[in-house]
């Protein structure tokens, strides 16, 4: 990380934010008042586009976000009544994610930020999502426990406070959100695999298979492809809705054991969920029960801002421009980021 | 009105990425240079130092030339990203001009100039102009070539530029191959060539520009 791409100058609080995110297959710009009205957050879904292909193509998706990301500009500004001259400053996702699809709103942001004279915050997607429980809570304050699951990444962060983050644990395979993907196309449900997976476990029953719970008892860390691979030797033996069932509570059990410990170790009474993962319903309630049993309180955003969006990409970049940290002309895209990499 | 508003030119459609600031057809100043998938990290720096050196801010520019293809996929958008973002923001017209055109520009006169690229995947795509001071006309369109059909299809007495020739380099007497420092595409040769279209007002708004990607989309699935 050259240190050349991060400079320090005096804290201070935008009016008016502009965010962009093209990390993966949403194109998504976003404006937030004062840190904390969102005037508008556009997201324009590949989801269809990629979705023959079973996944996400990187070339097909940096194509489709230079497509969009200025019309999407364009109607942010016009539904609100703003203008270019408006903005106080400009955040961008600058990783992780696919590189290309990365450098798309990149290189927008800095043109923006030199033609129009602003700073830019050069924002880390992962933390966006943890960030993105503020925009609807913002009485929420650090410490707090986040439990990050999305298509592509796991993790368990602790908020330490606002400048500081502990990457408690990560996956050590496939992400949460990739498992589901995975079982899904092994059970040819179709992809994104989330949504169908959730759906047709509503069917089934989930204690019909056991299977294993995995890195239980061990850490933070989180490994699924073994999951993945049990349930792919189950497949002849039960139908289609126990197997969804079964994965899912699987996955469940490991997420909210890890969290809950989480939070008790390092004496926390905030819990939060982000990432597109958390959309999944029996997760968010099951997280949630368990929360309200010990006394936790409980975050965790509204669909909208669960899945990749600029809103969340802003509320980050609102917390950056708080601590003075904003990106030199030289910021660059990153396919892999660590958490406040300003810091290091 | 554009002959005395300062503008840009640029192109990062290949390996280095060029940029020059004019007012009207006189040039202020130009840089160019770069390694692949650097240009993200050094064209802004390159560009708010040009600006600083003129006496002018980014936001003072009132028209941006800018090649849009063909070239790295990446390359490409990030130039037609620049030009189309300041266009968008300042409310700024766009002159896209065709790399291989941008290159033959190159060449300054020439009764048969030919402006190849290596396309990778084993092809080179290229095409043929007159050059008269510095501003090419198309005799032969592009198109996508083996290296060996390149070297049958450039006729005697040509002059010839440009990455094509690491791929395919022509030999014998009847073809001149250009000094290799003019191979690469300058944004003062794109300027040139974008001069005329500026003076004619026949710009384009950024809803309307297109890379010319030339090659569809590889399709491989992304793994994390
Ligand atoms: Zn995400």
């Amino acid at each position: 990380m050259p240190e050349s791409e991060f400079q320090r100058q005096q804290p201070f609080e935008p009016g008016l934010l502009l965010a962009l995110e093209t990390s993966c297959d949403e194109t998504s710009v976003a404006l937030l008042k004062d840190g904390r009205q969102v005037l508008c957050n556009r997201v324009a879904s590949q989801e269809e586009l990629h979705a023959r292909y079973g996944g996400v193509v990187p070339e097909i998706a940096c194509r489709r976000h230079f497509e969009v990301i200025h019309p999407l500009l364009e109607e942010a500004l016009e539904t609100t009544g703003k203008r270019f001259g408006d903005l106080d400053a400009i955040a961008v996702t600058h990783g992780p994610g696919l590189i290309g699809a990365v450098l798309v709103g990149v290189t927008v942001a800095k043109t923006l930020a030199l033609a129009l004279d602003k700073p830019l915050l050069p924002v880390n997607h992962l933390e966006g999502h943890l960030f993105s429980p503020l925009l609807e809570n913002p009485e929420l304050e650090p410490p707090w426990i986040s439990l990050l699951v999305s298509g592509g990444h796991t993790c368990l962060v602790l908020v330490e406070d606002w400048g500081s983050l502990k990457l408690l644990g990560k996956t050590r395979d496939d992400a949460a959100g990739e498992a589901f993907d995975k079982v899904a196309k092994m059970l040819q449900l179709g992809y994104p695999g989330g949504p169908r997976v959730q759906k047709l476990a509503a069917e089934g029953n989930p204690e019909a298979i056991d299977l294993p719970r995995p890195m239980r008892g061990q850490g933070y860390a989180f490994s699924f492809s073994g999951l993945k691979t049990a349930v792919h030797r189950a497949r002849e033996q039960h139908s289609p809705a126990d197997l969804c069932a079964s994965f899912q509570q699987a996955v469940i059990d490991v997420l909210v054991e890890k969290t809950l410990k989480a939070a008790e170790e390092f004496g926390v009474q905030r819990v939060s969920l982000a990432g597109g993962v958390a959309a999944n319903q029996p997760l968010r309630q099951a997280l949630e029960q368990n929360c309200r049993q010990r006394g936790l309180s409980f975050y965790v955003p509204s669909f909208e801002y669960c899945t990749d969006n600029g809103a969340m990409i802003a509320m980050a970049g609102y917390q950056m421009a708080r601590l003075g940290i904003t990106a030199t002309t030289g910021l660059d895209a990153h396919a892999s980021l660590p958490l406040l990499a300003w810091r290091t | 009105m554009e002959t005395v508003k300062p503008w840009l030119s640029l192109d990062s459609t290949g390996e280095s990425y060029s940029l020059a600031l004019w007012r009207g057809p006189q040039l202020l100043a130009e840089c160019s240079g770069g390694q692949p998938r650097q240009h993200l990290v050094q064209i802004f720096p390159a560009l708010d130092l040009l600006c600083r050196q003129s006496g002018l801010k980014p936001g003072e520019l009132r028209a941006v030339a800018v090649t849009g293809g063909p070239g790295s996929f990446t390359g490409v958008r990030t130039g037609l990203l620049l030009a189309k973002t300041l266009a968008q923001a300042d409310d700024l017209p766009v002159y896209p001009v065709d790399t291989l055109e941008a290159l033959a520009a190159n060449a300054v006169e020439g009764d048969s100039v030919v402006a190849g690229l290596d396309a990778r995947k084993g092809e080179i795509i290229w095409a043929r102009y007159r050059v008269r001071q510095g501003l090419p006309s198309l005799l032969e369109p592009a198109r996508l070539s083996s290296p060996q059909e390149f070297l049958d299809s450039i006729p005697a007495g040509s002059l010839v530029l440009g990455s094509a020739c690491q791929a395919a380099l022509p030999g014998g007497e009847e073809v001149r191959v250009l000094p290799a420092d003019l191979w690469r595409v300058r944004a003062v040769s794109v300027g040139r060539v974008a001069w005329p279209r500026l003076q004619a007002g026949a710009g384009t708004s950024w809803p309307q520009l297109r890379p010319d990607y030339v090659r569809p989309a590889d399709v491989q699935v992304h793994r994390g």
